[in-house]
């Protein structure tokens, strides 16, 4: 699959940075890598094949320079969305953060549905701003919409499997045709396709 | 040294305040002045009646001064006695001392200033009125009575008295406001002092408290965060399981530790450090849940009437965990078929210090309790313990759906 959907994840908690990667990676997100402070991120971005579109960033990192400069830097260098992921939620540490133009502001502990959610909006902005088109109509089946229409709103794939009662084998080969079929690249650019045709 | 004598004289500024002392100093200056008054009109051979008026205020002067320093008597009446007794005094010495020729008005004037400045200030125009008064009086006495004036000996005699008494008058006059000047000064100073200690003081507890205030962020950031690894930890691990049993168990775990992990997240939020709202909570907790089994905000509501929606993070995480065991085991069992399916939480007011708690879905009823004793047996003992905790009493209905309604005594 070409040009998948790439993601940077910061943070100094490399457990939950874990987490975090595994999620995405099951639903077909690409992990650009894992930062445990600034240097590790530019390291990244400068060795990376595919620049990472979304960066998973946390405030509170360790080393001189924190989330919300790196942030603003990244955002400014490599054009990335910034999605903050934090335990903080003081007025001092949303101010700060807000100057970086986040995409979303996630509050430790995030649910996966939340992490998700934002993890769409961010590239939302991203194909946004690229200006995609796509020349024709979306062709999807009911069922596929239907499974969508969930992953737009933040499902994981094993939640639309328990859901729809099917299995989730069967939920991402539903997804993987999709974009076949369609000749999109990767799920989010997807979901932002089908909210520009509706 | 003059400072000692000042303060032996007029008294310590400890026990005497500052108009006492005032007054100690004048009646003893003015004792010695008609002491000297005494003596002078004596040898100087002037009116019988000019020493015994002298001998008199001599005596009364004494005699206040002696209650006032010794005693410690210092009322207004102190000052009225004094000057009943001056005008008195002085009234009569006016006509033997040369009347308008003579010295006695400067002397009113002089004690007129002086008792302004140390009576209340709601006798101040009483005492004006009372010696004012009393200096155009003897005026008018003496111009329609001018046979009463005993005039001066000689010119000599006449200005010797006035050169004594001016001088006397006014050294004692700037005396008292010199002394009155400096008292108010130190006052002022010490307002100040004590103003910039109390901006000191509040400075520093203002720091201290938002040195506090970082601590309790910094605390409750830790917590958050620990809470996010030990929810991420378990997801890991049942990412990895093989087995299906172990998986479920291992997620079911982990809503148990997001969903206390959430009244951490809501009580920062809250600013208050100790209590959760617990409609936002439940709010919050019911959706994630339904998130997290593929459901959405159309099949779950939460109703929410209390008297005080703070609810103690002691009873909210109780009630929270059960309502996680709860709603879980409805999403699991219940809505095998079920068309609509739907979850209602509420929690209500019954009475000051009693609370209902009810879960109830439209689900196979039946077969979801039984459920929920077999399979999750862990559950349901969790359940009863929280209850058991909450001091509350548990039962369950199926109409056909099941309903769990948990009284807590608050």
């Amino acid at each position: 699959m070409k040009d998948r959907a790439t993601v940077l994840v910061v943070e100094d908690e490399l457990i939950t940075a874990e987490s975090i990667a595994e999620l995405l990676t099951d639903e077909e997100y690409k992990i650009a890598g894992i930062a445990k402070d600034a240097a590790g991120a530019f390291r990244i971005c400068t060795e990376a094949s595919e620049i990472p579109q979304v960066v998973i960033c946390d405030i509170n990192i360790k080393g001189e320079m924190k989330g919300t400069a790196l942030a603003k830097e990244l955002k400014e260098t490599y054009g990335c969305e910034i999605i903050f992921i934090t335990a903080y939620s003081d007025a001092k540490t949303l101010l700060a953060a807000f100057e970086a133009d986040p995409a979303m502001y996630v509050m430790k502990p995030y649910s996966d549905t939340q992490l998700l959610v934002a993890v769409q909006l961010a590239f939302h902005k991203v194909f946004k701003k690229q200006n995609v088109q796509v020349s024709n109509k979306l062709m999807l089946t009911e069922r596929e919409k239907e499974i969508a229409q969930l992953v737009a709103n933040g499902f994981s794939s094993k939640q639309i499997a328990r859901k729809l009662t099917i299995s989730i084998e069967t939920v991402k080969t539903h997804r993987r045709r999709m974009l076949q079929k369609n000749n999109v690249s990767n799920f989010p650019q997807l979901v932002f396709l089908m909210n520009q045709d509706a | 040294m003059l400072k000692r004598v000042y303060h032996y004289i007029a008294g310590d500024n400890t026990t005497y305040r500052f108009e006492h002392r005032v007054f100690n100093l004048t009646s003893f200056v003015i004792t010695l002045f008609c002491l000297q008054g005494t003596l002078i009109n004596y040898l100087l051979g002037l009116h019988w009646a000019t020493v015994w008026l002298a001998i008199i205020g001599t005596v009364i002067s004494a005699t206040l001064f002696y209650l006032s320093r010794v005693r410690k008597w210092f009322t207004p009446a102190t000052i009225f006695i004094y000057i009943t007794g001056t005008i008195l005094l002085l009234g009569f010495m006016h006509f033997y001392n040369g009347a308008s020729y003579g010295t006695i008005i400067y002397l009113i004037i002089m004690l007129l200033n002086i008792f302004l400045l140390i009576a209340q200030r709601r006798h101040q125009l009483l005492i004006y009125s009372l010696l004012a008064g009393t200096a155009l009086l003897l005026i008018v006495v003496e111009y329609f009575f001018p046979q009463l004036v005993v005039p001066y000996a000689s010119v000599d005699q006449r200005l010797t008295d006035h050169v004594t008494v001016l001088v006397y008058s006014l050294f004692f006059t700037m005396l008292i406001i010199v002394l009155f000047r400096r008292s108010y000064d130190r006052e002022q100073k010490m307002v100040l002092d004590q103003k910039r200690e109390l901006e000191e003081a509040y400075r520093l507890t203002t720091e201290k408290n938002e040195y506090i205030e970082s601590l309790v962020r910094e605390l409750h950031h830790r917590v958050k965060n620990n809470l996010q690894i030990v929810s991420s930890l378990l997801s890991l691990q049942s990412n990895r399981l093989e087995d299906d049993k172990a998986r479920m168990a291992l997620e079911e775990g982990r809503t148990r530790v997001d969903a206390m992990a959430m009244i951490h997240q809501q009580l920062y939020m809250e600013n208050d450090l100790a209590a959760v709202n617990i409609e936002d909570y439940l709010g919050t907790l019911t959706l994630s849940l339904a998130g997290s089994f593929g459901y959405n905000s159309g099949n779950i509501r939460t109703a929410v009437q209390l008297k005080n929606r703070s609810v103690d993070i002691d009873m909210a995480i109780p009630i929270g965990l059960i309502v996680n065991e709860l709603v879980t085991n409805s999403f699991k069992h219940a809505f095998h078929g079920v068309a609509d399916p739907k979850i209602i939480i509420s929690l209500q007011q019954q009475s000051d210090d009693r609370l209902i708690l009810t879960i109830a879905d439209n689900g196979n009823g039946l077969k979801s309790s039984e459920a929920l004793n077999k399979a999750t047996s862990f559950g349901i003992k969790l359940v009863n313990m929280l209850v058991d905790q909450l001091n509350g009493v548990m039962t369950i209905r199926e109409n056909p759906g099941i309903t769990f309604t948990i009284e807590i005594r608050a």
